[in-house]
């Protein structure tokens, strides 16, 4: 987008830009440690506590 | 609870088309450039991703009423979207979702936990009966509490 200023985006462009995105934000190394911190996997009851 | 790859987490984004209009500096007299389409479109992205670290390929719902599979162009080969026709509830393309694009690269005999947070509205008692033919238990996060990345 910097190297084309003006540029309007269309529909067309869209999936272009998110994959390499989508795949970078869901890594494996991302899904695992979001799944253990909320702990669901592993389980992990003390994540959840009283307010 | 021991088997990571079941239990996955589903989640969708939107994708807006053009950014909100902000200042421009330019030299007086000139035009400036700041272009925003005519159009608001926004393509909403759905990701799923399983607790073993595996991720489905990004699934596209874009605005429209022709399918042209242009729009894919650039992405990769095995993601895929759809267009939904009016009068679709949301619970009608996410079930087309995990039908057509989910269950291609997730195949178990165990019953497979799908997790979602619900403010989505595509949450109704039709869903859980499809899921049981499928051997889905979904569960709803209440409204905004999904963990970081999908926050």
């Amino acid at each position: 987008m910097r190297l084309n200023p003006g540029v309007q985006l269309n529909g067309y462009d869209v999936s272009a830009i998110s994959n390499r995105t989508y795949y970078k934000g869901f890594a494996p190394d991302n899904l695992i440690s979001a799944f253990r911190k909320a702990g669901i996997s592993p389980f992990d009851n003390t994540k959840i506590t009283p307010l | 609870m021991d088997r990571p790859h079941l239990i996955w987490n589903n989640d969708g984004t939107g994708l807006m088309m053009e950014h909100s209009l902000t200042k421009v500096l330019s030299a007086k007299g000139e035009k400036a450039n700041c272009v925003t389409s005519a159009r608001r479109q926004t393509v909403t992205l759905i990701g799923c991703g399983s607790a073993a670290g595996v991720r489905v390929p990004p699934f596209y719902i874009f605005p429209g009423k022709r399918w042209k599979d242009d729009l894919l162009d650039g992405s990769t080969l095995c993601s895929a979207g759809t267009m939904p026709e009016s009068g679709w509830s949301k619970s009608t393309v996410f079930m087309d979702y995990l039908e057509k694009h989910v269950l291609l690269y997730v195949s178990t005999p165990h019953p497979l936990l799908v997790l979602f947070d619900g403010h989505k509205s595509h949450v109704n008692l039709t869903l859980a009966d499809w899921g049981r033919k499928y051997n889905i238990i979904f569960f709803v996060f209440p409204l905004h509490m999904l963990p970081y990345p999908w926050t």
